[in-house]
């Protein structure tokens, strides 16, 4: 259960019920901001190369892409073996690992970035993730549509295990990934049915345009550790707009990269599930 | 266990009985004084008169009446003019030869002439200049009805936010912050009992139905010993007591709801009943949407007041009222609910014409649920509750001519249960997850003395002793210094592991320069024993309210106020101004990102600290006359400072508004026509701005400025309304009034709430965008009396 989304939905239908609420651009002016760096990258269960991106922080009116750090010695340490990355194409601040690399459960996995000169404080950065060994069964999933809403219910059949989990949930409609903003992916702790059977749990939504006959939903369940979760579930919340009934005051979202770098370096586990839409689905 | 509790309240409460008092009497040698006593009524309805005035000219002075009407003097044998005087109403007067004790009952006759300009009536205000009392503002139902109000609903909160030094906390919204304090310090009473959340709708709407409710007093420093627990202010809200005389009645059909309210004799003069019941329509107009996702909602809130009282005697008397609202807000996916439901249940007792008493018994609960319907795999039903049942025993005793000593207890047994969500139905797959419930015993003694000295001088002071016992069945969690949980320990059921106690001083002063003027002074010390978590600005239902405890210290709560009071009788003005300096230790703050829903660590989110709050207010304020109403000035500004949040520095508390105006004024055009107007203006409130940005794949992410360290911009807003009243026929007695109002008359954007959005077309691209919530919000109202 998405507390939060629940929580959004009151609020939207209570807000638009009772009050003309409008919305406008305004002009502020905001102050200068630190540059500090940006470490985004994950490894995965996935054989392929694996990236990791280093960018700095911009001040927040910067219409641009954040500028990329470049020349940067970036190693990846599995516990068992260190691996130097190869920044790919060079200048592009995007650091790989081998085509043929792939993350086992379980393990640690130990970033060190090396700069040329410093950004921020220090030109030396370390993020470290261990990678969740428990995960989800999955049986299948499917779709179900929401007339009043205009929606896809995505529905998950599978088996949670008795340990405590945490899940990020992206879709992916063919090759093309939906869920690549924060706002679209989800992440959820097994609190309320640790244990159970999901039953065909809405795990996520997609819109009335995004799926078509013939098309190729994929569902990516990854398994999560507590840090990352907690992470995403801030991402979600700071770069989301809040209103002044259910949200906290805002707050930096926390890294777990030392320091005083942002961003996050994680390790996760993957599974996919995969449904070929069939005319008989469409039908209402 | 809890009827073990309560009667042991109930012994302390009879123990208090002053049995003495009759002996002090009978042995009080000094004849030469004698008492003077009674009650002050509405001619009309019977109803008895709150703070009605009487004035002895001999003696440059008075009293006032009670909550129940009573009064009573102490004054040498001789000859006397005496005034009864109360706002709106004509007043009385006597030349008295009183040589004995002396009981006087008055009724006061309301002046139907509203155009009247009455010309000097002095005593009221004359008294207030006197009394000791300061930081106070009473408002009538009648004055509260004149406001304009959003869609037409008048709102004695909204009301309230009007004063000075009372924020709002957001647009629209319920919740206030008075001289700087959090929300959850304002001690909000229906007839005693304590209304845990007073908002309908999230907050447009408060719970108090003003054909239900006679008038409001707000303490907003200078608390006085008798009432406790919260920092920051009283709100104590009086219900109608019924008609006595006559079955009439009120209503009032609306934009958004109807009301009506009936009141009448039980027996004639002795015994009277008041219903009165409130309800929106807004669903009715939902069902007629094409929009099948609208049309199957439900969606409405009602509110019922009842109140009877029972005259026994000379010197007994009986109240019972009682309190039921709900909302109710949900469709298909989703359905959320919350209530409050109080009863008090009284006896006045009069020991003899020098002391008097009133026992009270309070219940008060309030509750909310959310859930997804069953039949859905992520069906479930969550649920919340939080109650209070208190024994009550207050006490004055009219000592002597210059003494008026009051003194009480309080016990309060507090119940929380601060959530249990479970599945429902046969295709739910969620766990039953409960939040450990939390049991606390609140006591307070108090006494204190209003004491004169002299002709110019007059004293207030007195202390209140306080004790909370957290008392088993309970799981009480040890955190680390990280926050973190490291243990637990279970406390068997009854077992009181935790005490905290307080002595609460309360002092203050006030010296007459002339009859027209007066200087006054306060210190106060308030503790606080149960606090809401909640770190929303505006504040939802879903209240979580929990006891101190091993993990979390009282808040305390030191208050100082000096004021300078004047009324000029020329223009029928009362002028007062008044400074204030408050801190507040252990002062609560939620960590980052804080979890406070379902969260059974919930005290390891807590972070303490410090609070202080200072400025200064101005008010002018006209009761009467066809222009009346009032103009209100506060400076202030309020600051926090918690070690573990914003790096340790201080920073100012959302509610941090410098510079703040309210002018509410009403002009009785003609007998049929009046309009009234309210503009309001106050510096944007404290927010955090993202100034720094990052990328996280194709996420813009905001790196945030200090806490609160930028402004909204500021907020003004004008409401307006026209009042046209019905002709009146003799012999008609019904009697109808037509209610335009103009919320936001000028229309003016004020931000709700702003926001840090992307260009749709290109994402890279951010503004700040903002959300506001009220145009220019027009509405018609019919009122009626019979």
């Amino acid at each position: 259960m998405r507390l939060n989304t629940l929580l959004k939905l009151v609020y939207i239908a209570g807000v638009t019920v009772f009050a003309t609420s409008c919305t406008e651009r305004i002009e502020i002016d905001l102050d200068e901001s630190e540059r500090r760096i940006v470490v985004d990258g994950q490894i995965t269960t996935d054989t392929m190369a694996h990236a990791i991106r280093l960018t700095t922080s911009t001040n927040f009116f910067y219409a641009e892409q954040p500028p990329s750090v470049t020349g940067a010695s970036v190693y990846l340490d599995s516990g068992t073996d260190k691996i130097l990355l190869q920044e790919n194409p060079s200048g592009s601040g995007i650091y790989l690992t081998p085509d043929n690399y792939f993350g086992i459960p379980g393990n640690s996995y130990k970033l060190e970035i090396n700069l040329d000169e410093k950004v921020g404080e220090s030109d030396f950065y370390i993020a470290e993730s261990q990678m969740a060994e428990t995960f989800l069964q999955i049986d299948s999933i499917a779709l179900e549509y929401q007339d009043a809403f205009e929606i896809w219910f995505v529905k998950m059949y599978a088996y949670d295990p008795p340990t405590k989990d945490f899940y990020k949930i992206d879709i992916m409609r063919n090759d093309l990934m939906i869920s690549d903003t924060a706002s679209r992916a989800q992440v959820t702790d097994d609190r309320f049915f640790n244990g159970n059977n999901t039953n065909g749990l809405t795990v996520t939504i997609l819109r009335k345009d995004e799926v078509a006959v013939g098309d190729t939903i994929t569902l990516v369940l990854s398994a999560i550790n507590e840090e990352y979760y907690n992470f995403f579930l801030q991402l979600q919340t700071e770069s989301g707009p809040a209103n002044p009934l259910f949200s906290g005051p805002p707050a930096n979202v926390i890294s777990n990269v030392k320091e005083g770098g942002l961003g996050f370096f994680t390790a996760l586990s993957r599974k996919k599930s995969i449904l070929i839409v069939k005319p008989e689905m469409i039908q209402p | 266990m809890l009827i073990k509790k309560l009667k042991q309240l109930l012994l302390i409460a009879i123990l208090m009985h002053p049995v003495w008092a009759t002996a002090i009497e009978d042995e009080n040698a000094d004849r030469r004084y004698i008492t003077l006593s009674g009650h002050v009524r509405d001619a009309a309805s019977g109803e008895m008169l709150i703070g009605a005035t009487v004035y002895v000219e001999a003696l440059s002075g008075g009293t006032i009446t009670n909550t129940y009407g009573f009064y009573s003097l102490r004054f040498g044998k001789g000859d006397y003019h005496i005034t009864y005087s109360y706002v709106g109403y004509e007043k009385q007067f006597f030349n008295l030869r009183i040589m004995a004790d002396t009981v006087i009952n008055i009724e006061l006759v309301p002046s139907e002439m509203i155009l009247k300009e009455v010309v000097v009536r002095g005593e009221g205000a004359a008294e207030q200049i006197a009394k000791a009392q300061m930081s106070v503002n009473k408002l009538e139902i009648k004055s509260i009805r004149q406001i304009p109000a959003l869609m037409g609903e008048v709102d004695l909160i909204k009301a309230i936010q009007l004063l000075p030094g009372v924020q709002a906390t957001a647009e629209g919204g319920s919740g206030f912050s008075v001289r700087g304090g959090s929300p959850d310090q304002n001690l909000i009473m229906l007839d005693e009992a304590l209304v845990y959340n007073p908002s309908h709708l999230m907050g447009f709407f408060s719970v108090f139905n003003n054909d239900a409710v006679k008038g409001v007093e707000l303490y907003k420093g200078d608390i006085p010993a008798a009432y406790g627990g919260r920092l920051s202010s009283v709100v104590d809200v009086r219900m109608n007591e019924g008609n006595s005389r006559k079955l009439s009645g009120q209503g009032g059909i609306g934009t958004i709801s109807s009301r009506l309210m009936i009141e009448g004799p039980l027996q004639q003069d002795k015994s009277s009943f008041m219903l009165a019941g409130r309800r929106t329509y807004a669903d009715v107009f939902l069902a007629l949407s094409k929009d099948e996702a609208i049309r199957d909602n439900t969606l409405y809130f009602y509110d019922l007041n009842g109140k009877a009282n029972y005259t026994l005697d000379d010197k007994n008397r009986i109240f019972l009222s009682g309190y039921v609202g709900k909302d109710r807000f949900g469709g298909e996916f989703f359905g959320i609910g919350w209530g409050n439901q109080t009863f008090t249940a009284r006896w006045n007792h009069l020991f003899n014409s020098r002391m008097f008493s009133n026992f009270s018994l309070i219940y008060s609960r309030f509750n909310y649920n959310l859930g997804v319907p069953s039949g859905q795999p992520n069906a479930f039903d969550w649920t919340a509750v939080m109650k209070d049942m208190s024994i009550k025993s207050d006490f004055t005793w009219f000592a002597g001519a210059n003494h008026t000593v009051r003194y009480g207890f309080i016990g309060t047994w507090h119940v929380f249960m601060p959530g249990k969500a479970k599945g429902v139905g046969s295709e739910t797959i969620f766990n039953t997850i409960e939040m450990p419930h939390n049991q606390a015993l609140e006591s307070g003694i108090y006494i204190s003395n209003d004491q004169k000295i002299g002709s110019r001088l007059m004293l207030k002071y007195g202390v209140r002793f306080s004790m909370m016992n957290n008392v088993g069945k309970s799981t009480v969690f040890k955190f680390d210094d990280k926050h973190e949980k490291v243990d637990s320990t279970i406390y068997e059921k009854g077992k009181i592991y935790n005490t905290y106690t307080a002595i609460e001083p309360r002092l203050s002063v006030s010296f007459s320069l002339n009859e027209l003027s007066s200087i006054k002074a306060a210190y106060t010390r308030n503790v606080q024993y149960v606090h809401l978590a909640q770190n929303s600005t505006a504040g939802t239902p879903l209240d979580i309210w929990f006891p101190s405890s091993p993990n979390v210290k009282p808040q305390l709560g030191d208050q100082f106020s000096l004021g300078y009071f004047r009324n000029i009788p020329k223009y029928m003005l009362e002028v007062s101004t008044e400074g204030f300096y408050k801190l507040n230790h252990n002062a609560i703050d939620f960590k980052n990102h804080a979890e406070l829903l379902l969260n059974q660590y919930i005290e390891g989110e807590f972070r303490f600290g410090d609070a202080h709050s200072y400025g200064l207010e101005v008010l002018v304020r006209r009761n009467e006359g066809r222009l009346n109403g009032w103009i209100s000035y506060t400076w202030s500004r309020a600051f926090r400072e918690i070690p573990e949040i914003n790096n340790g520095k201080k920073y100012p508390a959302t509610y941090d508004r410098p510079h703040d105006i309210s002018v509410v004024l009403n002009y009785a055009l003609s007998k049929r026509f009046s309009i009234g107007a309210n503009w309001v203006y106050a510096t944007g409130s404290a927010v955090t701005f993202p100034t720094g940005r990052f990328k996280i794949g194709n996420t813009i992410v905001p790196v945030y400025s200090d806490r609160n360290s930028y402004r909204m911009p500021d907020y003004h807003r004008l409401d307006l309304s026209v009042t046209y009243h019905g002709k009146e026929k003799p012999g008609r007695k019904w009697k109808g009034e037509w209610n335009f109002s103009a919320y936001n008359a000028y229309n003016h954007k004020n931000p709700w709430v702003i926001n840090f959005v992307s260009e749709q077309d290109n994402p890279d691209v951010t503004y700040a965008e903002m959300t506001y919530l009220f145009g220019i919000v027009p509405s018609i109202t019919y009122n009626f009396k019979f």
